[in-house]
Formats: C-alpha cells, structure tokens, sequence
C-alpha cells in the first residue's frame, strides 16, 4: 500500500481512462437546465471495473483501494454527476472487510446495487449517534442517496455496527426532492426487517470515514471546476475595453480561490492512503479532510458566482451545478462543525 | 500524525537516525560551537544534512525522499539536535550558486557557507524599488577590473551581522529594466559600506539599511552573465518562496499554538474543552495539514522530474496566511498577558506578542501577499498580464 500523497502509473492512468469517459457522457447544459444529461454513466462505470476497484487483487479486484473511489469521486465531482456505482463498490469492499462473501460477486459486477442509510434525524450521521437496534429492525433512516432501485442496504447500527438488509416488503426506499439533482435522496423505512451484523468488530467507523473521504473527493472536484469556469470567464469576458480577469480585484478573487482549493486535495488523499493502510489515525484524517474540504469548496463556489456575475445566478448556466453538490457534500454526513469537533475529540483535546 | 503512514525502509531508516542522534549528540553541546560543527560534520556523513548538495562542496548528495527528509526533522527536533545552518546563505546563496555559478565561485562559497562559516546578506530592494524591484537604481560599473557600486539599498535582514552581501545593481544602464541587472558578491565590510538597523513594530531590528559609496567588488564576483540578475535572483526569490513557504515550519508554528493552547485556561477550565477554540484550532489544521501534504506532492512530483502547475506559487502565502490565523487565536488565549509589553528575552506567554507582531512581517517579506496574488493570478491561472508592470 503506497503511502505517498502522489499518484502511481497505475493510479493516473486509470484517473486519466475515468476522467475521459465521464467527460464524453456529461451534458452539462441539459444537467443544468433539470433535463437527463449523464445517460449511460452507471453503465461506464461497470465497465471501466469501478464495482470491484476498492476490492484487492486477492478477491478479484484491482487493488486501487479508496484511493481509486477517490479518483472517481474527483472525477464526478468535476463533472457535477454522482453514481450509486461508487457506493456499490464502497459496500464491496467493506463486506469482504466483514467477511460476508455472500453479495460481493453481485457488487462487484455492478448486477447488485448498495445504498448505504447512516442519518436517524437531528444530524445523527455518526457511528456513535446511531441507535438503530433489535431482533428486527423498525424505524427510518434519512437522506439515503440511491437513483435505482437498490437490491442491499448496508444499515447503521447502534454501537457503530453495521447491518445487511435486503430489499423487500420490510425495508423500502421513499423518494424525496433533493437539492442536488445528481442525486436521488429517500428514506429508508424499515418494519420488521430481517437483517444481518455485518463483521464480528463494528465496520461502521470503516464506512462513515471512506464515505466521509469521498465526499471531500467530490466537493473538491466540483470546487476545482467552479475556480477553472471562474478563470476561462475571466480570460474571455469583456467590459471597459478588456477581458474582466486584467482587473486586479478580481485576479486577487480567483488567486484567493486557488490558494484555498488546491492544497485541499493532497489532504483528501492523504485521508485516502491512511484509511487504505489502515493507520491508527485514520479517522481523523477523515474528518479532517471532510471538514476542511467541503468548507474550502462551498466557499470557492460561492465565489465563483460572484466571479461570474449575473451569468453564474442563471439556471441555464451550468456553475450551480457545482455549488450545489459542494453543499450537498457539506450537509451530507453532518456539517464540518461535527467533524472538527469529531478531529478535536480524536485528537484527546482537552483531555488532561 | 503521519508515522503511521510509512514503509519498512521508512521505519529503519527512523530507527536509524535515533541511533545516530543517541551516540552522536547530548544537549549540552548546543553551548559549545566547534561541538555543533563537529556534529554538523557526522550529520553530514551519514547523509541527513544538505542532501541536495555535493560531497565535493559540503553536502551529502541523497536522492530526494521528502518521507526520510521529514524522519530527519522530526528525530533532529526530538532530540534538539542543530539541522542545516539556518539564514539566506544555505537557503538561497548556494542553491543559486549551484545552478549559476562558475566553479570557481561554488568551490570558493558553497563549502564555507554550508559549514556556517560565512554569513549572507540580501541587497535586493531600494527604498525607491519594493514590490516594483526591477525598476532598481543601485549602479555598479566596471573600472580597471573591478565593480564599483553605489546606492542605497533597505530591509536587508541581518546586514550587520553578515560577512557578504549579495546584491542586484545596474549594470546596463540603456537596457530596458529587466535586462539591465547584474547579480554581485560585495564583501561585507568595507570601506564605503555604511549599515544602519531599523527598529521593527515587532520590537526586534534585524532589518537593515545599507548605503554603499564606491564601494569595490573584483570583476569576476559577478553570478552569470552581465545584464542576467534578474533572471539569476528568480532561482533565489523562488528559494526564498520556499522557505519562507515551509510547511514543516506551518506545522511547528501550530504545534507551538496548541502546547499555549494546553497551558492556558478560559472562564477557569483548560482552554482545549472550550468547543468555539477547538473548531477554531482544526479549522486551521486543516489548511496546515494541506499545506503539508501540498509539499509533500510537490517534492514526489519534483523528484518525479514534474513540477505541478500552480502549486508552488501557493506556498508562500499559505505560510503566511497561516501564521495570520495563529495569531489571531495566540491574541485569544492570551488574555490579559496580551497588554504587558514583553521584553524580547521573556520566558512567560507574553513571549507570543513576538509571534502576534511578527507574523505581520511575514506577509511582506520575499514578496508582499499581494504580489504573490498577482504571481499566482499571472503565471498560474495564467489571467492577462497587468501592462503597466511588464514595463
């Protein structure tokens, strides 16, 4: 496992071969304006290996760890797209790290779809505010991202386990409106559901960090393409005789942005490599990163905005579509408040 | 946070280094300067020390490896042992040297000043000439083999502890402001040379006016071709850039904040319980630990062959806008220790006033944060050049 804030041959040929193939799909106009604009992305992923990429070489994977979900994630982000594909992956992985060989064939091809439900209300998104419990499980869990049907739930438990639950007649998915049309968001509604521990240590802490990583991934990404839309408007868009980017109050604006965003996405990696090795600290890298990312990009996009003028406050014009997902990533999880004070806690501040 | 993070070679390496710093140094030394300069000696040897530099001129020629370089720092801190002498002379004197200079200059400099044996002063701005420095108007003209240089140089850090100078004069005079620059090596003390300290808001005087009146310097002190200072001073200011742009002084900086932080108290209970200072301090760490990793990539990338776009232009005012929020929270916790005045030499927590005035002088030094806006505005997003600056 490499440790190095750097990417391998491999790692950027496949970020590269990922990057490409969302860029074809990705109809940014149309995604702007709510019609379908992403059409076959799922399906691309399955077939560039994303279901198995987290998985190791030992059980068929590539070995790309979340390191890989990370370049993804990037990538998606970059592109103001999400996929179910991607949690897919995540839950494969961390069925093989709780040995239920049961499902991951079918994750790992990308035939079963996961969707991952941590959020009990009032911002209870972290493995110990989860209370979930009993011989069957009864209850709700919010703001669960899945676009299709799922066929798996991978359900947050108390005492920061996770439980396996099938779909069927006691666990269904409630669609809701959300804020960032990449994604469709339900709520889980469980009654009487059959389930299974997942692991004979809880995984939940495993979970809540890698999706904690993945969300500073995407919010990073689309932060990096607000700042790029932010800069090519500079370049071209005219007033008073010459292009609005030879001003120096909007020069200082963008190099503002850049020297905010671009550092963050070494930390985001950083986070990536140790919960990969499996270091002691990982989940402080986590946080760390999900706090800090996701705070650096809502403030980057909101910049951008302003960057752009009217053009940016325009539903035709796709940078919202940025803004939207970073603060989608932001709330998802609990804000970075929960996070940094998760980090402080970690840490042992404060306690002698 | 990090050790968690390497390889076996890695691993050994560290363990390797404690060893070495076990039977290598006791810190009682530190008082005795020909112990430090033996120690720098070994340090040398075994390779922890100037690994970017030549065996042939002091230094222990390593491969780049940022992971064994932070091992270095970390054990060499732990033990309070002395790393690389501190000051212009190694972080931007011999790296310009190596790139620029003629053998005979590198032979005759670089071994001297990695030993600390020698001291370097910067004569770069003018009080007429700050972030605008090309349009300087020190002169120097070549009579009978000799560079004779007169003007007025300022903020020149240390001038009157320094042994040499280096200095950007115009040779050119008819070229156009860039190109008519020469980069100079003027021995420090001499006749014509008058050194004047100026009192900073810090408290401190460690910057200096230098005047110089027909002050002389051979013909052949002069580092690359006649009319190239400019171009030669960039390597230099982009030295400077890093190190004033270090990420691992980022995380001392932070680490100190956070060791105030355990010592004082807010409203009677530890000051780390108190939930608004402890958002505040992870907020900061998480610009200091990307900061870091930031570093970190560009050093892999850099060894690599590759230099990211962009990113190095950040360093710098990273560094500074971190020792600004430091500040900002040291003025917190501080409390009332924040309205005595605090002699230099205080041992108590007023000590911080030093960090909280300081950290202003940050911000300006090696290029305000503004300039380093348009820099990374300019040459890193690559927006349209401000005409009236190009002149």
């Amino acid at each position: 496992v490499s440790s190095a804030v750097d990417l391998s041959d491999d790692e950027r040929a496949f970020a590269d071969v990922v990057e490409r193939r969302v860029r074809s799909l990705v109809d940014l106009v149309k995604l702007a304006r709510g019609e379908p604009g992403a059409e076959g992305l799922d399906a691309a992923l399955v077939e560039l290996g994303v279901p198995s990429v987290a998985l190791g070489e030992d059980s068929g994977g590539s070995g790309l760890g979340l390191f890989g979900l990370v370049l993804i994630a990037e990538a998606l982000g970059r592109h103001a797209v999400a996929s179910d594909v991607v949690t897919g992956a995540l839950a494969a992985r961390l069925l093989a790290e709780g040995g239920a060989s049961g499902w991951i064939d079918g994750l790992a091809t990308g035939g079963v779809r996961a969707a991952v439900a941590l959020n009990e209300g009032e911002g209870a998104w972290a493995p110990d505010t989860w209370r979930l419990d009993g011989e069957r499980l009864t209850g709700a869990k919010r703001e669960v991202a899945a676009s299709a049907p799922a066929g798996l739930f991978v359900v947050g438990l108390a005492g920061g386990r996770l439980g396996l639950v099938e779909a069927g007649a006691g666990a269904r998915l409630e669609a809701l409106d959300g804020m960032d049309a990449s994604r469709r968001l339900n709520v889980l509604e469980l009654r009487d559901a059959e389930y299974r521990v997942l692991g004979t240590a809880p995984l939940g802490e495993r979970l809540f960090s890698a999706l904690s990583v993945l969300a500073a991934a995407e919010a990073w990404g689309a932060a990096s393409r607000a700042l790029e839309m932010s800069v090519d408007y500079a370049k071209t868009r005219r007033q008073f005789g010459r292009p609005i980017g030879a001003f120096q109050a909007l020069k200082h604006q963008l190099a503002d942005m850049a020297i905010e965003i671009s550092p963050a996405r070494f930390l985001v990696w950083r986070a990536a490599r140790a919960w990969d090795a499996e270091a002691p600290e990982t989940s402080r890298w986590a946080a760390l990163a999900k706090a800090h990312a996701t705070s650096v990009a809502v403030r980057a996009c909101r910049a951008a905005v302003r960057a752009h003028g009217g053009v940016g406050y325009t539903q035709d014009y796709p940078l919202h579509l940025f803004l939207r997902k970073a603060m989608h990533a932001y709330a998802d999880l609990g804000a970075p408040a929960r996070h940094r004070e998760r980090a402080a806690a970690l840490a042992g501040w404060g306690q002698g | 946070m990090g050790e968690g993070l390497q390889t076996e070679a890695h691993r050994a390496f560290r363990d390797e280094v404690r060893a070495f710093l076990a039977t290598e140094w006791r810190p009682e030394m530190a008082r005795n300067a020909a112990a430090v300069a033996a120690f720098r000696r070994r340090a040398v040897e075994q390779g922890y020390l100037y690994r970017g530099f030549p065996r042939a001129l002091g230094g222990s020629e390593q491969p780049t490896d940022p992971l064994r370089l932070e091992i270095i720092r970390q054990e060499f801190a732990m033990a309070r042992a002395p790393r690389e002498v501190t000051g212009l002379g190694v972080s931007m004197v011999a790296p310009t040297l190596l790139e620029w200079g003629t053998e005979e200059q590198k032979q005759r400099f670089i071994p001297p000043t990695l030993a600390g044996e020698i001291t370097w002063a910067q004569g770069y701005s003018e009080p007429g000439s700050g972030s605008d420095l090309a349009s300087l108007v020190t002169k120097a003209e070549l009579v009978d083999g000799e560079w004779v240089v007169n003007g007025h140089k300022i903020w020149t850090s240390n001038a009157f502890r320094a042994d040499w100078f280096f200095v950007l004069a115009r040779t050119e005079p008819a070229a156009p402001k860039h190109q008519g620059i020469s980069y100079l090596l003027i021995q420090a003390r001499q006749p014509g040379i008058e050194i004047k300290r100026i009192r900073q808001i810090s408290g401190k005087a460690d910057f200096c006016e230098v005047f110089f009146e027909a002050v002389r310097t051979p013909a052949d002190l002069i580092v690359g071709e006649r009319g190239a200072g400019w171009t030669v001073s960039r390597t230099t200011l982009k030295h400077e850039r890093n190190m004033v742009g270090s990420a691992a002084g980022a995380r001392e900086l932070f680490d100190r904040l956070l060791r105030l932080a355990e010592r004082r108290r807010i409203d009677g209970r530890p000051a780390l319980e108190d939930p608004v200072l402890r958002q505040r301090l992870v907020t900061l760490e998480g610009f200091v630990e990307s900061h870091i990793a930031s570093n970190e990539h560009q050093l892999l990338a850099g060894a690599r062959g590759e230099e990211p776009p962009l990113l190095g232009q950040l360093n710098k005012i990273t560094s500074t806008n971190i020792a600004d929020e430091v500040a900002q929270i040291a003025m917190d916790l501080m409390g009332e220790d924040l309205l005595r005045a605090a002699d230099p030499d205080t041992r108590s927590d007023a000590k911080w006033q030093q960090q909280v005035l300081g950290s202003l002088g940050l911000a300006i030094a090696g290029g305000t944060s503004n300039i380093q806006r348009n820099v990374i505005a300019e040459r890193g997003l690559g927006l349209p050049r401000d005409e009236g600056a190009a002149q």
